[in-house]
This record gives C-alpha cells, structure tokens and sequence, in this order.
C-alpha cells in the first residue's frame, strides 16, 4: 500500500468514527458508568472489557488489567502559489496521518505508541513506556521527544499554528531514544525531567546525515502561583539543556517556514553541541500568550588547518505568540467549542498571532581569524516570521486554520525570492481532523 | 454506529477526499537517462527577466547567480540558480552556464542537484566534448552523460549547447555507489583547478597549496586535515617512491591501471588540455573512496580532444612526475601500451564497407542531428563553412589517428611487429583555437 493508501486508509477509519459515532452519538447513549463513560450498550463484555467510546470520543479497550486507547490525527494543507515552491497552482498536501495508541495497565504503567503514515522514511514517532512511581517521580524508557523546548513539546493536536515554530522545529531535537526521570513536585508547581538519549533528536539528522551523539538533557518549568486565585495562577516560567556530542558530521540547517527554501545550509562540526532554552507561558479564560529563546552551539574543534578549532556555528531565536479565543472558549490547548457545529452551533473561533527569528552565524570568540581558502567562514543569515491566523474549530475532531505567514530573509539572495527584497508572503489552509 | 446524513458532514467528508485525490496526483515519468540520450536533441528552455539575462552576459566572467525557471519536457522546475562558467571558452555572447536546482530551494530536476549548459564555443564542429565522453565510457571509465541541447532562453533560440551532467555526489552515486553519495559519510571529489602549469611536483607540508589547485565538490565544510592531508601524503609519495615500490606504495592510494586507461584514452583521443595537457594538468576531477580504496581521476571538459592528428603516443608524459613515476614501472608502461591498442580498436571497431570505425558513425550521426542548429545558431562565433570543414578534419581524424595511435605501441611492445608506422598528415584539420 502507497504512503498515500496508508492515509486513506487512516482519513477513511477516522473520518467514519468522528463523523459516524462522534460526540453526538456518545451524548445519545446514557452512560452506565458515569465516570468512564462506559455504557452498558457500547461494552458489551461481561466484567468491564470490551471495546467502548470514552467521553473523549476515543475509541477504548477496557481490560480487566487496564484500558488501552487508540487515537489518530489527519491534516491537509493548501497553500498558496508561491516561486519558492515551485508553484503556479494552490498546492495540496498531507501534513500528518497518524495512528497513535496509548494505554495504562497496572494503574501505575502506561505505555504509548504511534505510527506517522505520511512519512515513509520514518514512520515511527513515539514508542515508550512509562513507570509512575509516584507523581514525583516517574521513569520512561523509549523512543520520544527529548525534553526541550515548549513549541517542541507541544501535541500536534494542540498547536495553534499550521506549523510549529522555527525553533520547535529546527533548534529542538525532537525524538530519540532514551530514558528519563521526570514527575511534579512542590505540590505540582514544579516539573522536571531529566533523560539521557542514543543520539540528540531527530530534528538535527536526515536520512543521509547522523547528527550528534549520545545527550544529556534536563527541564524545569514552574508554576509558581498555581492555585491561587491570581491573573497569573496559569503563568509558566522554565528553562532547559541539552548537551550531545558531534563527531565530525554535518550540522543545523536553517530552513525557510515551508521547508523548500534554505538559509543557512550545514557545514561539517566537531565537539559540543549545546541547547539552551527559556519559556514561558500565561493563559486566563479565552486569552494566551507564550514565548521562548533558543540558542544552539556546535563546536568545530580541531577542523582548522594543523588541527585549529574553527569558529563555533551558532543558531539563535526567539518568539512570542499569543491566541484569544473570540467565541469565549477557554483556551487550554485545543479549544472545546461549547456548540459544535454539528449540534446546531457554529464552533468556535480563535485568532492567533506568533512573531519569531531564527538566526545562524558563528561565534564572536574569533575576531583574529585570518580568512584563507582553509578556513571558509559560514556566512550568517536570518529568517524573521509574522504569522497571523484564524482558527475555526468546526467541533472537538474537526479544525479549519487559516494562516498567513509573511518571511524576511535577511539576506535576499539566499532567500526564495532572490529577485524581491527577501519577503515572502504566504498563505496556507489547514484541515485536522482529530481522534 | 451513527449514519452520516447530514449536510454538513458530507462537506467535511468531501473535503477530505478532495485532498487525498490532489496529495496523490502522479508525477511525471521522465528521467536522467531520458535527459541525455543524444539520439535526439534535447529543448532546453529557460525563462528569465531579460534584465538578468543581459546581466549575466554582461558580466560574463563573473559568477553571479539570477533566478529563472527550467523547462525540458513539460517539467518545469521553478527559481533555479544560473550563472555563467567555463574557463577558456566563458564569454559574453554565447555564455556558457552553470544551473543549480537548490540554489534558492530545496529541489532537484530528475534527482539532478545540477546541470551545465557547454557553450561548445572553443570547438567549430561542437562535437568533441561529446565524442569524447562516449570514448571514456565506452573504454570502461566513469565519464558524465552528455547530449546536445537547443537553448531557448524566454522562447528564442539562444544557441546550439551540450547539456554535461555535473560532476557531484549525485554523479558519484550514479557511478560509485550510494554510499559513495552521502552527503555526510560519502567519498571527496576534488575539481582540479588549473592555476599555473603543475604536473604534481611536491608542494610541501602545509596543506594552502593543494586547497588551492583541489576544490572540494563534496564535504567541502570538512575538516581541513580529512580534506587536504591525503593529497599532501599522495602527492609526497609520488615524489619520494622508487619506481619498483609505486605500484605497491602509490597504488594504494591512486588506482594505476584506471589512471593508465584514462591516459591511454586522452591520448587516442589527441587531447591536448587534459592530464597530460599542453599547459601542464587540466580538466580532471580526483574522487577519494570513502573506505579508502585507491583514488580515481575522472574526465571532465573535454573539448580539446581530437585536435592533434600526430600526437606522439609518449607525449608530455616525461614532464609529469606521476606519469613519469608511472612509465618508468614497466609493468605499466606494457599496460599503458596495450591499453592504447585497444582503445584505439575501440575507436576504429565496428568498421562498414565505408571505413567508418564506431566513433566515426557516431561523428556522423550526431552532426546530421545538429547541423541545422548550427547554422541557425545566432551566436556561434563559427560559420557554417567553418563547421563543414571541421567536421570533415574531424572525421579523417577519427580515421587516421587510431590505426596510428595502434601501430606506434604495438612497435614498441613487439619488436617483430612492422617499426615503421606512417604519420597522419595534417589534412585539413585546423590548428587549435586554444585561448589560454
């Protein structure tokens, strides 16, 4: 079967139990168990197993050792006709198809696992499982996002953009192999994790390039006046490290927010590679705002001539975004629309804004650096993004988003558009549909 | 499970397969091997503002890039990169190009980062670039895929050109291997880049010299040492090694018998700006394995060829220390013999009634495909008179140097074998046009 067959495949499963048996067939059966959700009707098994909806609408295996849920995530997008991609038409595409199952056994195991149909080099995502000890302290061991950056760490049900930001994208490791200790502590004011992974995420390697190697990665995020009856009981401050070896292998490449276009293309590193993040976050009723900075170093120690260090690559950034639900949902995530549109309402609306850069270049520690055909210095560049955005959330599955994102390369002629003065406006429309 | 009846959802649903029926839409069937078969001439359009198209020509010799969008076939690939190239033969009015797919974005045209567009402006019958990369694969070596093109740049015939494939880690991994290929753990492919006349003299221990004769063309961000300290080790053993410890000392790091046949065919071929050039070393590219196995010397740029009727079959070959290294092993000396035997059989097989040897059939063959774009051509700095008489010298050429080329080595690898062999005459083969 096609990646394409794949997804259809996925669309058609998941199309026909949101729109077949979504939310609506869920409230016209009574629940037996009210807690679960399950009724006696869709359990059909004796002594609590069998197959049922949860109140989430997910499809759920009830086991007498636990329950396993599946859940499943399509999106399409349209954008618009753009030189940059090539394009003279609006072009169609799929951004995700994936297939995810999760499931608690023993109350304190929970394991999870899910399939990315839309990509046929690699398909697999996150493969873990999870032992809670206690809320404090809980241990993982799998293949899943290493602990850095919030955009990063964000579900892809959950964004409020077509697309993550640059640095959740590019600066951010993303998966990998590992184990971690993580939990809440101070009365769940404080968050931490702490992981030890194979390689330092699949954001920094392709399938031709290898990335660094073993990492070291730490976070905490604190809620410092959750609970208490403040504006700022939902603001979220944290920051985090990563550390990971590079032996001699191609480094970061900085790509335009559509992917086609690069900015700064990779260059060969030796030494450290570190990540450092800061993030913050505040939320109150239908209004949210969000920001974070990155920056990255890689080392490229020894690669001069007899044996020199060269110039350190660096890729710095930041952005702040911030939603407000206009239909006065309240903003958590993915918005409930209070009337779905399918229930004789109209869903809810959410206008989104997010400004970010990105920036490559290499470290000032060098201003003595005689320039020879030896040692050929990275040139910088920057992207700079706005992005401006409506989101219509048809129901609790079904999401419309509108973006326009408008790109300033700092240096045009490395940027798509050599010929213009490096602005790139596009405009992009995405479908998800969500179980 | 609830039946979908309403409106509403039949639009979600719809929607949906709307998507699916765009993502899946199939992609055009053409490919490399569609691209360079010179059975016929290939149209290669390209659209650009005629104000960068006046300004590349304008600033020839410069190596500034303009957008424009390719076309070949009914595919189109958007915002490619273009700039002007060559060395001897870069000019204003006939530019030679240089187009990369990914300058501004991230694509390929049927897998190809790359493609140069020969301005075929150094040689009157626009044919021995050509002829002789067919001679270097027919002969067993890797040589880049050629084919002659009709430019249209904005729809006007801009010239008759010869689309080269590049030669890159997408060239390697066609000829090599994948893993040759990768972009992170492949081999090194060096562009020799001709600054003075060099025939491998030793340069000494610090690495600037060699950086500056070896271009990388893959892993150029790599460390210095991995680049550039193999050729300083090569290059000082070739020098330092007695001629019966080469083959075991230098062939570990430079495949002899490849490099034995290259030369054989550049001398065929009567190449006078090639390995062994009239100007020391040129137009050759160097390929490290990435495993280490012995180094290869690839063609490129090989309009000089076929240019000298009576080329001695040892010419210049004193005057390089590799080759001089080389010859002096007699093992390979006999090969070098015996290559230039079967080369120029190469050349000369296949022979009708007419005489007409391989290579002389495709002479032929290609130059009824492109004589009427010869002469349409706007820029050519050549007649048509000019062509016909060329292509005539050409021909006799391709008849009279491999029998030559022939009796020459084997009077020298059989003593009883006829000692006198007739020199070519010149004919009517013009002298070369050489600008350097």
């Amino acid at each position: 079967m096609t990646q394409y067959g794949r997804a259809a495949a996925v669309v058609g499963l998941s199309a026909g139990l949101a729109l077949g048996s979504g939310g609506t067939a869920l409230a016209q059966v009574p629940a037996a168990d009210p807690a679960s959700g399950v009724s006696a009707a869709q359990n059909g098994a004796p002594g609590g197993s069998g197959f049922r909806l949860a109140p989430s609408g997910r499809p759920t295996l009830q086991l007498p050792i636990g329950e396993i849920q599946f859940r499943g995530r399509v999106a399409g997008t349209v954008q618009s006709p753009a030189r940059d991609r090539g394009t003279a038409l609006p072009d169609p595409g799929w951004q995700t198809a994936r297939l995810q199952v999760e499931g608690t056994l023993f109350t304190r195991l929970e394991f999870e696992v899910s399939r990315e149909f839309g990509d046929p080099e690699e398909p697999e995502r996150d493969l873990f499982a999870n032992f809670r000890v206690t809320r404090g302290f809980e241990l993982r061991g799998g293949q899943f996002k290493v602990p850095f950056g919030r955009d990063a760490l964000t579900g892809g049900a959950n964004l409020d953009f077509v697309y993550r930001s640059l640095l959740g994208r590019q600066l951010a490791p993303g998966r990998d192999l590992g184990v971690m200790a993580h939990g809440r502590v101070s009365g769940r004011r404080v968050a931490y994790q702490a992981g030890y992974f194979r390689h330092d995420g699949d954001n920094a390697r392709t399938a031709q390039t290898r990335g660094g190697g073993p990492a070291l990665a730490g976070r905490v995020v604190v809620t410092p006046l959750a609970g208490r009856d403040t504006p700022l009981a939902r603001l979220q401050v944290g920051g985090a490290v990563v550390t990971s070896r590079l032996d001699d292998v191609l480094g970061l490449r900085g790509r335009t927010v559509f992917g086609e276009g690069v900015f700064f293309d990779r260059v060969f590193v030796n030494g450290r590679r570190l990540r450092r993040g800061l993030e913050a976050a505040w939320a109150m009723g239908p209004v949210s705002l969000s920001g974070e900075h990155m920056t990255v170093s890689d080392q490229r120690t020894g690669m001069g001539a007899a044996e020199t260090d060269l110039p350190t690559v660096t890729a710095s950034g930041w952005y702040v975004a911030g939603t407000w639900v206009l239909t006065g949902e309240r903003k958590d995530g993915r918005v409930e629309p209070a009337h779905s549109l399918f229930d004789d309402g109209h869903g809810a609306l959410e206008l989104t804004a997010r400004v970010e850069r990105l920036a490559f270049g290499t470290s000032a520690e060098f201003p003595a650096l005689t320039v020879s055909p030896l040692t050929p210095l990275p040139v910088a560049n920057a992207d700079r993004v706005v992005t401006v955005g409506l989101s219509w959330y048809l129901t609790r599955h079904l999401k419309l988003t509108g973006n326009a994102v408008f790109e300033f390369l700092g240096d045009p002629a490395r940027s798509p558009e050599p010929e213009g003065d490096g602005r790139v406006p596009t405009g992009v429309v995405q479908f998800q549909f969500v179980l | 499970m609830t039946p979908v009846t309403s409106p509403r959802a039949w639009l979600a649903q719809t929607l949906v397969c709307a998507l699916l029926s765009a993502a899946a839409a199939p992609a055009l069937a053409q490919t490399q091997a569609d691209l360079f078969n010179d059975s016929t001439v290939q149209d290669i359009h390209l659209t650009v503002s005629s104000r960068d198209w006046e300004a590349l020509k304008a600033h020839a010799d410069e190596n500034t890039y303009y957008a424009a969008d390719l076309r070949w076939r009914g595919v189109t690939v958007r915002n490619v990169g273009i700039r002007s190239r060559g060395a001897g033969s870069r000019n204003g009015v006939k530019p030679g190009l240089r187009v990369d797919m990914n300058r501004y974005v991230d694509q390929s045209f049927l897998g190809l980062r790359a493609l140069i567009l020969d301005n075929a402006y150094t040689d009157p019958s626009a044919l021995r670039e050509v002829l002789a990369m067919k001679l270097f694969a027919r002969a067993g070596l890797p040589a880049p895929r050629e084919a002659h093109a009709r430019l249209l740049v904005n729809n006007e015939y801009a010239g008759l050109y010869i689309v080269v494939e590049p030669l890159d880690r997408t060239f390697v991994a066609r000829v090599f291997g994948d893993a040759e290929g990768n972009v992170e753990n492949g081999g090194f492919l060096y562009e020799y880049s001709w600054v003075r006349e060099y025939g491998f003299e030793y340069l000494g221990p610090a690495l600037e010299p060699y950086a500056e004769i070896f271009e990388p063309r893959t892993r150029e961000t790599d460390a210095i040492s991995r680049l550039y300290q193999p050729l300083e080790a090569l290059t000082r053993l070739i020098n330092d090694t007695a001629p019966d410890r080469v083959e075991p000392a230098v062939g570990a790091l430079l495949d002899l018998p490849a490099l034995v046949r290259f030369l054989a065919v550049q001398q065929v071929a009567g190449e006078i700006d090639g390995f062994i050039g009239n100007w020391g070393m040129s137009n050759f590219y160097l390929y490290r394995f990435r495993d280490n196995r012995p180094a290869q010397v690839l063609p490129w740029d090989a309009d000089h060829s076929f240019w000298a009727l009576d080329l001695p079959i040892d010419h210049r070959l004193e005057t390089n220390v590799l080759t001089r290294s080389i010859m002096a092993v007699p093992a390979l000396r006999r090969l070098y013999l015996e290559t230039l035997v079967s080369v120029s059989a190469l050349v000369a097989g296949g022979a009708g009634a007419d005489g007409r040897g391989w290579l002389e059939q495709e002479a032929d063959r290609l130059a009824a495909a492109i004589a009427p774009l010869v002469a349409a051509d706007p820029v050519t700095p050549f007649t048509f008179a000019e062509f016909d008489g060329n292509l005539r010298g050409l021909r006799g050429l391709l008849r009279t140097r491999p029998p030559y080329v022939a009796c020459t080595a084997q009077a020298v690898l059989d003593p009883a074998a006829p000692q006198s062999c007739p020199v070519p005459a010149p004919g009517d083969i013009p002298a070369p046009m050489l600008t350097r």
